[in-house]
């Protein structure tokens, strides 16, 4: 029977390649996989830090630069070690609860533990991305450091965004299979505080401590994950941005300023994921690694654009000001002013809070157009910006984007989809991330060397993808870059927003 | 265009067939299959830099084919069944060559996922139990366990056919697999 087994199996392949000579395989499979895959990707760039890279979405060609998540890291690739790297279910023995205010030579853990079936890094290829934030014991491992963190650098950018840099090297005899995508980097001011819950954002704490009791430490767990193989002596490079947007939501809203002001010294915690041996289970081991230190790089003053800008809140008009959005994202995170990348056209669609700069309108949209290509199931929006004031306007003509709300009603915060693209197309139900934040978008080109006189044009048009026609009560707005006389930072940009009120 | 994406094309221009057959071979029906590629390919491509080559992004697509036949299924929350039929109902001549291979692949896409995933990799891939158990991160007696009973099944409802249980517990080969995980190879 072995013999037919296997040629019975072996037929079944040859029907399955003949099939795939006469079907549409491409329509059917590769298609809706890229399409899936895209989307993953920029999922995954949103859902791991508060300025995000963009893929390319459908008819934009680019490549994904992602600076701003959680951590450098290779991509799991398989190996073929000799030596089985320790995973945590090799290091969850000899545990002993660890107090607040304890030393030792012992490693520093927090371990979780999770309800059957809870555990939100297991594998479902229709949940992109889910986040479990939990107080978990903290516990000592074994009797010497597995891991230490090294080389870590802090520097508070011009416009209130803070780097961290830092490598983790694994210090102990063994290999570990080590999940650098899945950890979490804490930038504290009082680590050994008690608090009742630190200030979150994917893969980043930033706040007071992560102790919750004498004995619990606060953890994040879900979201994106690549385990690797962290070899003895070895280290991987982690870095990360705290943008000033995520900052001054945090409980520690001045800590950019006091660092700045050599008030205070940062601690950054590394909470390092060890990656399970098999699926996701019932508890999760992080390793945990400090360092304490001074920041370098001081806050600078802002452009005189900045000035006067007054919060906007979801809903508001308002005849007297024009609609706007203030971006602190950093020079290293900006595409205008980063270090040159392998790519061509590189965007983010960043946090951005919502202004209103006095004095009336300045732009307003003359025209709003639809093509559909019903064979290709593509969105042609086209636009034109018209100068409302009686004054030339300084714009950066190649920085804008088209922004596209499916159901604006959605609350703030709560869209179950968000999608960007580096042609600057940028969707979801709404764009409001809460009451006083939305994406913006920023990108590399630039073209700032004109002025756009009174009753000046500007035309646009961004092509999205998936759509048979315009979708029922969705809502336009077109994004432009105001261009300043100090454009070489690229800290924080003012960008116009310009609603379709037709 | 970007490299995940030069590779994808790739990877379906020079490997398509083998891997839509291979899902074949698994799902037993075209929209399965379709399903099952579809899904392989996201899980292969949708992180990092994606597979390196053509030959890498074989490897991975190929082990996602197989965990992603077994995690859907058991995502769909579809129970192993056990299947109750007896030899009885099975072709009485076993020299009906063509017959016995539609009636017997009739019975392996009967079997649980696990234990039909498992027998796939060890008839069509020709991999041993050790092999088996590294490519799916489960341990080679978890695997035994599978193929014992996929093999007790198919001869329960196909009587003996000259299959040698031992040989299918124990033979393949043990130097194909290109993925281990902790080195239990």
């Amino acid at each position: 029977m072995s013999n037919e087994l296997m040629e019975s199996l072996a037929r079944q392949a040859e029907s399955g390649g003949a099939l795939y000579d006469t079907r549409p395989v491409d329509d059917a499979v590769v298609a809706p996989a890229r399409r899936r895959v895209r989307r993953a990707r920029t999922m995954r760039a949103v859902g791991t830090v508060g300025v995000t890279a963009l893929v390319l979405a459908g008819v934009t060609a680019a490549a994904l630069q992602w600076d701003g998540g959680r951590h450098h890291v290779a991509p799991a690739l398989p190996t073929q070690d000799a030596t089985p790297a320790l995973r945590a279910d090799d290091l969850l023995h000899g545990m002993s609860t660890r107090v607040r205010g304890e030393t030792s030579t012992a490693q520093a853990a927090t371990v979780c533990y999770l309800a059957d079936g809870k555990n939100p890094w297991v594998e479902d290829n229709y949940k992109v991305s889910t986040t479990v934030f939990d107080n978990c014991p903290a516990m000592w491992i074994g009797t010497s450091h597995l891991i230490e963190l090294e080389s870590t650098t802090v520097v508070v950018g011009g416009g209130g965004s803070i780097r961290v840099e830092y490598l983790v090297t694994n210090t102990s005899s063994d290999p570990l299979m080590i999940d650098p995508v899945g950890s979490t980097v804490a930038l504290l001011t009082a680590p050994d505080a008690v608090v009742t819950l630190p200030s979150t954002a994917d893969g980043q704490y930033v706040g007071t401590s992560l102790w919750q009791s004498d004995t619990t430490r606060s953890a994040e767990m879900g979201g994106d994950s690549g385990p690797i193989r962290l070899e003895p002596g070895a280290h991987y490079e982690g870095a990360t941005t705290y943008t000033a947007q995520v900052l001054r939501g945090s409980d520690a809203n001045d800590i950019a300023q006091r660092f700045s002001a050599g008030e205070l010294d940062a601690t950054v915690t590394v909470q390092l994921r060890i990656a399970p041996d098999g699926t996701p289970g019932t508890r999760e081991l992080f390793l945990e690694a400090s360092e304490t230190l001074a920041a370098s790089g001081t806050v600078t003053p802002s452009s005189w654009v900045f000035d006067g800008l007054e919060p906007r809140t979801p809903g508001e008009t308002r005849d007297d000001a024009q609609a706007a959005l203030d971006c602190r994202v950093g020079g290293d995170q900006n595409p205008r002013t980063q270090e040159p990348l392998d790519a061509d056209t590189l965007g983010t669609s960043p946090t951005c809070d919502a202004v209103w700069i006095p004095g009336g309108k300045e732009l307003r949209l003359s025209s709003l157009d639809f093509a559909v290509n019903g064979t290709s199931r593509t969105l042609e929006v086209s636009w034109t910006l018209e100068n409302a004031t009686a004054a030339a306007l300084s714009l950066d003509r190649a920085s804008t984007a088209l922004l596209m709300e499916t159901d604006p009603s959605t609350p703030a915060g709560e869209s179950t989809w968000f999608q960007a693209d580096t042609a600057g197309g940028v969707s979801g139900d709404t764009l409001w991330q809460s009451h006083t934040t939305r994406h913006g978008f920023l990108t590399n080109l630039t073209a700032a060397d004109g002025q756009l006189m009174p009753g000046g044009t500007l035309e646009g048009t961004h092509t999205f993808e998936g759509y048979d026609a315009p979708p029922d009560g969705a809502t336009y707005s077109v994004l432009i870059r105001v261009a300043r006389d100090d454009d070489a930072n690229g800290d924080r940009e003012l960008l116009l927003e310009v609603p379709w009120e037709g | 265009m970007s490299r995940w994406s030069d590779t994808l094309d790739a990877l379906m221009r020079e490997r398509g067939r083998a891997l839509y057959g291979y899902a074949f071979v698994l799902t037993g029906n075209a929209a399965d299959a379709d399903d099952l590629l579809q899904d392989a390919l996201v899980r292969a491509f949708k992180r990092g830099k994606g597979p390196e080559d053509v030959t890498a992004a074989h490897a991975y697509v190929k082990r996602a084919i197989q965990t992603t036949f077994i995690d859907t299924h058991r995502r769909a929350n579809v129970r192993p069944r056990r299947d109750s039929r007896e030899a009885d109902r099975v072709i009485a001549d076993p020299t009906q060559a063509s017959a016995t291979r539609d009636a017997l692949l009739e019975a392996v896409l009967s079997l649980p996922p696990r234990e039909r995933t498992c027998l796939v990799m060890r008839y069509f891939d020709g991999l041993a139990s050790p092999a088996i158990a590294a490519e799916l991160g489960i341990s080679p007696g978890t695997v035994r366990g599978y193929l014992a009973s996929a093999v007790e099944t198919l001869r329960r409802t196909h009587g003996d056919f000259g299959l040698d249980p031992t040989d299918a517990l124990e033979g393949g080969d043990e130097h194909v697999v290109i993925l281990t995980k902790g080195g239990t190879r």
